[in-house]
């Protein structure tokens, strides 16, 4: 992913706008071919000055002649060696260049001479998370929000490493109560839909896009896991509305023209696809989904004509090749739909009905034994969902039980999905939080330490192990649950936070502040942290950095109650030194 | 000027893009689909039979409860009862028997399934209560068979509870045997399909039943709307089918002496667990002379048992081409018609689906092996309403066999947020043009057929003796719907009646292929078939022009019989051993 496409560097986006025919602008001095500016503005570069070398790499960048904005940026940096703000630029107009090294370079001379600039900090981290340095990028991004709780591009880009990394719970909890801002709910959106919280996901998005009808692209993600949900006519609904607003917005008129094919009404999705690629010849979804809708009315040559000509554009597309295939065996080319059927399946084998196809066309070239092995493999991939449909409604009335006050129920749920799926840490895992209900914390336990023993970097469960063992007073082992929750997320805030008060409790209040530092690094909104933090601190009477990071609480919710009584309590002044 | 814009859309658009790439080849929840809605072709005109409702004059005016009425909260209220017609009586003329329900706070007075008999001139007494028959639990399927043969029909009811087996006195009159007859289970079970047949062809009729769902009306599902088996489009639905444990079927052996042995486990039966079972056809389906059996079966693969003629069955209605669509979808399995559409002499099946997907018409090569013609059949074009009961059955009397199923929604809260998803349906109707392809007809057929109901089983029969065949619909919360066919006058037809002596006296399982103007259609004696439903049990050939046709019999028991030049336009008994022998009294008028 290329972070800065969309970067603000004037009209020039991406590599390819950088002039051709470069040559040195004898004028200016610059290294970078030819470069033609204004005479007014070169004749301000005599005697040259940093602000003439600025104001003349912004006027190329305008004109999307990047290198010679970067000579006049290096101008600017040998004039000023000591300014943020000319590493900051050189560092970018580089970064924008792909000169990777030397960007970074720049851009962390800038972050040193001005460790407060927000700006450089977030082009560091973009440049660092795509050179693939993710933890120098996080770090970047986690001191923006040090710096402004609400900088919405550092939540969007650490939420976003969050749903990448599967940590959709820690992303939700850094968004949570953060600026109303279209990139910053959609992340939500996406983070409660991939953590399977899908109402929430829903109603988040669906209470947004009532107060900004706007926000096509959130429009289009709460379409989407509508669609997931089966809840075609709403996904419709919402995306016919946003047509009305932007009737040529492409990526809107894709993804309707893909709920109208799912919904299977001939009568409106024909129409609208036969339209949708007057509109837009050779565009992919429209070949690919005019293709499906023939082959599903039974024009299998029409539809070939169009799906080839997609698979063109996109060999690497699942359901093409199954599409193609399915068509070719309609027409009894067994062999040819063999081959494009066992393609489909070699991009993504996780469908059940693409090996049912796979069976019927070996079927016909004889091929007893293949046939009965597909439909082996397709038969146990419906089991297996069914079986999956049965532990997700089990798990729905766990939870439901769970809600009302019902935990015995919620146990005999979660047990039964345990007999369907034994080897599931999950379950095992939402059983515990079941018995931790009941007070059953020896039941608890068990499940606990069989969730860890089938899945051995569960955070949660090894922080959950921990606090039993708190409850148990057997410090030491909560400190090793506490540890392997850490070492199996790194990014794990609580765990953090929990090791550190186990330490504070212990009077260890410096190896305790370590912790609770990087509670707030992994997530820099987490008030009950930084309130930790600032009572470890406050106990080595370290009281201006106490009373900050209580102020860093306060910036995020700013009447917390234990951060204003606890700021109340703190000294006014630094007394002398006495740390520990 | 440098901005700060380090925006990560193009993630985003991945995340979204990713979400939406693999929804074209993947089922997205309770119903899975897969045949999409086809183009309709210009209509072709014609004459067809008229129908018209005549249950209010004809005396079926008892409304049949069934759930609520506004909002359905368990999947128990969602069956909706079978029907039959039945000659109980034995007096020539087809009585009518319809299976009713309950709600959750408790039967409401009239709540009962009904026995009517047939007057002779049109209408109908209930006679529930002096048969002996009022009930009101939550009554799902019934079939009719001679279970005892002496010669008179009995009747077996299964019920989300326990099932009930109820013998025919012979005097008007029917007694509960199910405790005698050791069919009585003490659990809650969820008995749906259910059929009489003869599996070991010993002469006495043996019961298979299918078994829905697990489900515990005291500790049952409650909807949310995160748990996807509990919503429809954004809407709270009860829970279920998906989500919950599938059903046990059972086996019973008739021991000869009005007593049965529950042979699940040693037929194989039992072991065929994972498929939501509904309607039960037993046929042969493959010729070789000994009954199989086909459930249709509801979001999960439809079952196939073949009869391995040693008192087992093995499952095999994959590599038959029978459990799920042609593209590999589970489907909504509920009713299933069988006939024999493409005049190929075989037995094929019609399976209702749920809304959006076709019903799916299985055209069999005679050996069991199936092909899904849905498509090429243009059945696609109707995909609007949840299909129930079905028949394949000639109602124009042309010599082609029509399709027929009607409509429902189950869920009574959607159509106020989805007009499109109304809980009442028309019936459907599509006529058979001979040439592979079937043509809809639901507007072009009389209002009996386009009136919306929220209609569950159908069951198909000639109550006036005209010489066409009539339509009897239980539908839910309302009275049933009795539509007189008027089949264009010039057709002909015969109707067939067989009486079993060394096979089972209701000869269930005997098939019959009658030869005419070229043609051979075959159609077998069924127990159950459309939706939890029983037909009436004499065949009946629309012959088209033809003035003879060719008769040959295959009884269950492997007797063969062929009768020549067989004029039309009536009805003949045929005895086994004996031949044709004289009709009933009151056969005919």
């Amino acid at each position: 992913m290329n972070s800065l496409t969309a970067s603000g560097l004037g009209k020039c986006v991406l590599r390819s706008c950088i002039p051709l025919f470069l040559s040195l602008s004898s004028t200016v001095g610059l290294a970078a071919g030819h470069c033609d500016a204004p005479s007014a503005l070169l004749t301000k570069t005599k005697p040259a000055t940093a602000v003439a070398y600025q104001n003349l790499g912004q006027w190329f960048e305008g004109k999307g002649q990047l290198k010679c904005a970067a000579e006049a940026y290096r101008q600017q940096v040998l004039l000023a060696p000591g300014s943020a703000n000319a590493h900051l630029l050189l560092g970018r107009a580089l970064q924008v260049l792909s000169v990777g090294d030397e960007a970074a370079l720049e851009l962390n001379r800038a972050v040193d001479l001005d460790p407060s600039s927000k700006t450089a900090r977030l082009a560091l981290g973009a440049l660092e998370h795509d050179r693939g340095n993710q933890v120098e990028a996080l770090r970047q991004w986690q001191e923006v929000i040090h710096l402004d709780p609400d900088s919405i591009t550092a939540l969007d880009w650490i939420a976003k490493t969050r749903i990448e990394a599967h940590q959709y719970t820690a992303a939700l909890d850094l968004l949570s109560n953060a600026p109303d801002n279209e990139d910053l709910v959609v992340d939500r959106v996406v983070a409660s839909s991939k953590a399977a919280f899908f109402e929430q996901a829903i109603t988040t998005g669906m209470t947004a896009i009532e107060k900004h009808a706007d926000w096509l692209r959130l429009r289009m993600a709460v379409a989407t896991i509508l669609v997931q949900r089966n809840r075609f006519q709403e996904a419709i609904a919402l995306l016919e509305i946003g047509l009305q607003s932007q009737p040529d917005q492409i990526d809107l008129e894709t993804l309707y023209l893909r709920v109208l094919v799912l919904m299977g009404d001939l009568s409106k999705s024909k129409p609208y696809a036969a339209d949708f690629l007057k509109r837009h010849p050779g565009n992919f979804d429209g070949l690919y989904l005019n293709g499906l809708l023939e082959r599903q009315d039974g024009a299998y040559d029409a539809a070939l004509l169009h799906l080839k000509a997609a698979e063109a554009m996109r060999p690497d597309h699942f359901d093409v090749h199954f599409n193609v295939g399915s068509a070719l065996a309609k027409l009894h080319r067994n062999e040819q739909a063999k081959a494009e059927i066992e393609e489909a399946i070699r991009i993504d084998d996780s469908g059940a009905d693409v090996h049912f196809q796979l069976a019927g066309v070996l079927r016909s070239l004889n091929d007893t034994a293949g046939a009965k092995k597909q439909m082996e493999i397709y038969q146990e991939k419906l089991r297996s969902r069914a079986l999956h449909d049965q532990t997700i409604s089990l798990a729905a009335q766990a939870a439901q039980k769970l809600a009302a006050g019902d935990a015995a129920g919620a146990v005999e749920a979660e047990n039964e999905i345990l007999k369907i799926l034994p080897e599931d840490a999950v379950h095992f895992y939402d059983l515990s939080l079941a018995e931790d209900r009941m007070e059953d914390f020896a039941a608890e336990q068990v499940a606990l330490k069989r969730a860890v023993e089938l899945r051995p970097d569960f955070a949660l469960a090894y922080n959950q192990l921990g606090y039993l063992a708190i409850r148990d007073n057997d410090e030491t082992a909560a400190a090793g649950y506490f540890q392997k929750a850490i070492a199996s997320a790194p990014q794990y805030a609580e765990a953090e936070s929990n090791l550190g008060s186990l330490l504070a409790r212990e009077g260890k209040d410096a190896e305790a502040e370590q912790y609770f530092r990087a509670a707030v690094a992994a997530n820099p909104r987490y008030t009950d942290a930084w309130i930790n933090l600032a009572a470890s601190l406050a106990a080595r009477s370290m009281f201006t950095e106490a009373r900050e990071a209580v102020h860093n609480a306060l910036r995020v919710e700013p009447t917390n109650p234990d951060a204003v009584k606890l700021l109340a309590l703190l000294p006014s002044a630094q007394p002398a030194p006495n740390r520990k | 000027m440098l901005r700060t814009l380090f925006s990560r859309r193009n993630f985003l658009a991945s995340l979204i893009a990713a979400s939406c790439e693999r929804l074209f080849g993947q089922a997205a929840g309770m119903s899975s689909g897969g045949s999409k809605a086809q183009s309709r072709l210009p209509p072709t005109g014609g004459v067809y039979s008229k129908f018209t409702d005549i249950a209010a004059q004809a005396g079926l005016n008892a409304v049949m409860v069934y759930g609520g009425e506004k909002q359905i909260k368990f999947i128990i209220e969602s069956m909706g009862g079978g029907c039959a017609f039945l000659d109980y009586d034995n007096d020539g003329w087809m009585d009518i028997f319809l299976l009713g329900g309950s709600r959750l706070e408790g039967s409401p007075a009239g709540a009962s399934n009904r026995l009517y008999r047939n007057n002779r001139d049109g209408t109908f007494i209930d006679v529930t209560a002096h048969a002996g028959l009022l009930d009101s639990g939550w009554a799902c399927g019934v079939c009719v068979g001679d279970y005892d043969n002496d010669g008179f029909e009995d009747i077996f009811c299964t019920y989300y509870g326990h099932n009930k087996l109820y013998r025919n006195n012979g005097d008007g009159t029917f007694t509960d045997v199910t405790k005698a007859s050791g069919l009585f289970d003490a659990t809650t079970r969820f008995g749906t399909g259910c059929s009489f047949f003869d599996y070991n062809r010993d002469g006495h009729l043996d019961l298979f039943v299918a078994n829905y769902v697990e489900f515990d009306l005291q500790h049952p599902p409650i909807p949310t709307m995160e748990n996807p088996t509990c919503t429809y489009e954004g809407t709270q639905v009860y829970c279920g089918p998906r989500g919950l444990k599938a059903g046990r079927h059972s086996l019973y052996r008739n021991n000869g002496n009005g007593t049965f042995t529950d042979v699940s486990e040693a037929s194989g039966i039992a072991k065929h667990r994972g498929s939501y079972g509904m309607t039960a056809v037993t046929a042969d389906f493959d010729n070789d002379g000994w009954p199989d059996i086909f459930l249709a079966c509801d979001s999960t693969p439809s079952l196939l048992l073949m009869n391995n003629r040693d008192g087992t069955f093995r499952e095999e209605g994959f590599d038959r081409g029978v459990a799920v669509s042609g593209e590999g979808f589970e489907q909504a399995g509920m009713g299933v018609g069988v006939g024999d559409p493409g005049l190929n002499g075989s037995t094929s099946l019609l399976v209702t689906h749920f809304q959006k997907e076709a019903s799916g018409l299985y055209l069999n090569d005679g050996k069991a092996q199936f092909a899904d013609i849905t498509m090429d059949s243009r059945l696609g074009v109707e995909t609007s309403y949840v299909g129930w009961g079905a028949a394949v059955a000639d109602f124009d009397n042309d010599g082609l066999p029509d399709l027929f199923w009607v409509t429902g929604n189950v869920y009574p809260e959607i159509e106020k947020k989805y007009p499109q998803y109304p809980f009442k349906g028309p019936r459907i109707l599509f006529r058979n043009r001979g040439d592979g392809t079937f043509e809809e007809l639901t507007n072009e057929c009389g209002p009996a057929i386009s009136q919306l109901h929220a209609s569950r089983g159908v069951a198909i029969g000639d109550f006036d003796n005209d010489g066409d065949l009539d339509i009897l619909i239980m539908n839910v919360n309302e009275t049933p719907s009795l539509l007189r066919n008027d089949a264009p006058p010039g057709n002909h037809w015969i109707k067939i009646k067989l009486i079993g002596t060394t096979s089972n006296r209701s000869a269930i399982g005997s098939r019959v292929i009658v030869h005419y103007a070229g043609k051979a259609q075959m159609q077998q004696v069924l127990s159950q078939s459309s939706y939890l439903s029983c037909n009436d049990p004499r065949l009946h050939f629309g012959l088209g022009a033809a003035r003879e046709a060719d008769v040959h019999v295959l009884w269950p028991g492997g007797r063969e019989e062929k009768l020549g030049k067989i004029a039309v336009d009536r009805l003949i008994t045929v005895k086994e051993g004996s031949g044709i022998v004289p009709n009933l009294s009151h056969a005919l008028k």
